[in-house]
């Protein structure tokens, strides 16, 4: 699936679903996205900025969010830029006012191909998320990235991310800005050579919510 | 008592206007024998009221000669006349009687021998009161001069009702209606006539008092907006201002960052590190400004169930003053006045 029909299948099923859940929250994210992006060995980087969008929906303790990016990678040196797309889907369920077990997947599209290794992965962790007025809220999460797979090969016995984030909004919900920190680490390796692959991304967008 | 001093005591009482104070009489010889009563000519008022009681007077004439034959003979010493005279004016107006103030002792005397021959009811007096048909009743005091049986009934349009009864009565009698018909519906409104009854062997006497009784609907009870004495209190209280949002915020970041910094690839060199310090700033600025911000309100758990017991007392209050609402707008309110007319 590609990030454009994902995206289309997320609004479809957000269009099919908000009616059965107006009582609840729903929010639409429009986001700009900076990134830096590594692998392999040091000097190997790239920076780059791009946009997002994605949905969040809140069912009493279930929480889904989706999300999307899109990012030109402009690679340090002779290297080739590449264009990155990564779409993340997570399902939460809250154990406690504050605390949610989250798990859900991820796809990360490279262009051109083998420019850098595309990733699947699945996700385990956790989603904290503290209001801190009626009107803010902050969160972190964190997750265990358990055996992702590369459309160039390789293993990765270790892979995890963190998030970090805070939204601020008008009381009712409608109208939030939000700003949001994300790091992913994959010890990718390739005939026991080590290959990793990290990102740093950050996100500044604003939701509209009903 | 001899006779001057009876003259004397009529002299005094013709003086300060005792007898003529009784009406104006028409006819001629009830204005002859009163005034020759006031000449002190005796024997001419005495055969002037006789001349008068024989031809047609009316009522309050009637009264007046017997009242001015009772002072006669009294003056006179004609003791047995005098009390003839004052039972035959008993009979015609009972409540009518000498003024001890104005009056000698012995004409009062006299008047008083006389009540205590005939059996008369007096004094009728029907208390005005309102009350609830079923829940009340009227109380109606007479005086009886002798003892005897009472009956009192209620006569009116198509109705003839007993009200009370009293096998022997004397002296002061108190009596009492419930205004209610024998099914118990309330006596319908409109002017009745209190029918007294008294008998002693073979005397009998009855005297009339007009009643009116009126309807109203029962006064109906307001609902309660809220309980004397108790208010609701606020369920939601803004705290004091404190520094959660920054220390939370503080905590959050020192997490992800910290878990970040620590966990990075050493192996890929230093990242400029850019998109955590940005974000990280925002979310201890967005916790210092909150901070500095009025908490929200915050829900006060015992004041929610204080007002949530306040609200289910008032309720159940409001559903019995309800109910006993509903039970007094099919009562009526009966109203009893003395009296033929409002």
């Amino acid at each position: 699936m590609t990030p454009r029909l994902a995206m289309l299948a997320m609004m479809g099923v957000a269009s099919v679903a908000s009616p059965a859940l107006s009582a609840q929250t729903v929010r639409f994210k429009l986001e700009g996205v900076g990134l830096t992006y590594q692998e392999i060995a040091d000097g190997r980087e790239g920076d780059g900025g791009g946009g997002g969008a994605g949905i969040e929906l809140r069912l009493q303790r279930l929480h889904l969010d989706v999300r999307s990016v899109g990012v030109r990678v402009l690679m340090k040196g002779d290297q080739a830029d590449f264009d990155l797309q990564q779409v993340d889907v997570r399902v939460g369920y809250f154990l406690t006012e504050f605390l949610a077990l989250e798990v859900g997947g991820g796809r990360r599209y490279i262009s051109p191909d083998f420019a850098a290794p595309e990733v699947g992965f699945v996700r385990i962790g956790f989603y904290s998320e503290n209001h801190i007025q009626r009107a803010a809220s902050v969160w972190v999460r964190g997750a265990y990235l358990p055996d992702p797979q590369f459309n160039t090969g390789g293993s990765a016995d270790l892979s995890f991310e963190f998030a970090l984030g805070v939204g601020l909004g008008t009381t009712n919900g409608r109208f939030r800005v939000h700003a949001e920190y994300e790091f992913q680490r994959i010890d990718r390796e390739v005939n026991l050579a080590a290959v990793p692959l990290q990102l740093s991304l950050a996100r500044l967008g604003i939701g509209f919510g009903f | 008592m001899s006779r001057a001093m009876g003259r004397t005591i009529l002299l005094l009482s013709a003086w300060i206007g005792v007898v003529p104070a009784r009406g104006v009489a028409q006819d001629p010889n009830l204005a002859r024998a009163r005034q020759a009563y006031q000449d002190l000519d005796y024997t001419t008022a005495i055969v002037a009221a006789r001349r008068a009681l024989a031809g047609r007077i009316t009522r309050e004439e009637r009264i007046e000669a017997y009242e001015l034959l009772g002072f006669t003979y009294g003056a006179l010493d004609s003791t047995r006349r005098a009390v003839e005279a004052f039972r035959e004016l008993i009979f015609l107006d009972p409540d009518r009687e000498p003024d001890v103030q104005r009056v000698s002792p012995r004409i009062t005397s006299l008047y008083g021998s006389a009540l205590g021959q005939v059996l008369v009811v007096r004094k009728i007096r029907v208390d005005s009161t309102s009350f609830v048909a079923g829940l009340g009743r009227v109380p109606i005091q007479l005086e009886m001069t002798r003892p005897g049986r009472v009956l009192a009934r209620m006569t009116g349009e198509g109705l003839d009702l007993p009200v009370d009864s009293l096998s022997l009565g004397s002296g002061s009698v108190r009596l009492s209606w419930s205004g209610l018909l024998p099914d118990s519906a309330p006596v319908p409104p409109g002017s009745y006539q209190l029918v007294i009854e008294a008998s002693a062997g073979r005397d009998r006497f009855a005297a009339v008092h007009p009643v009116r009784v009126s309807h109203s609907p029962v006064d109906t009870l307001p609902h309660l907006t809220s309980a004397p004495g108790y208010t609701e209190q606020p369920e939601m209280v803004r705290p004091g201002r404190n520094w959660r949002p920054l220390g939370v915020a503080t905590l959050y970041t020192a997490i992800a960052s910290g878990a970040s910094l620590a966990l990075e690839n050493t192996t890929l060199g230093s990242p400029t590190r850019r998109e955590i310090g940005g974000v990280s700033f925002a979310v201890i600025l967005t916790g210092f400004i909150m901070s500095l911000k009025k908490p929200d309100p915050v829900p006060v758990p015992a004041n929610i169930l204080y007002n949530q017991l306040l609200r289910e007392e008032l309720a159940r209050r409001n559903a019995e003053i309800a109910a006993r609402n509903a039970a007094r707008r099919r009562q009526v309110l009966l109203t009893v006045r003395s009296g033929g007319t409002r």
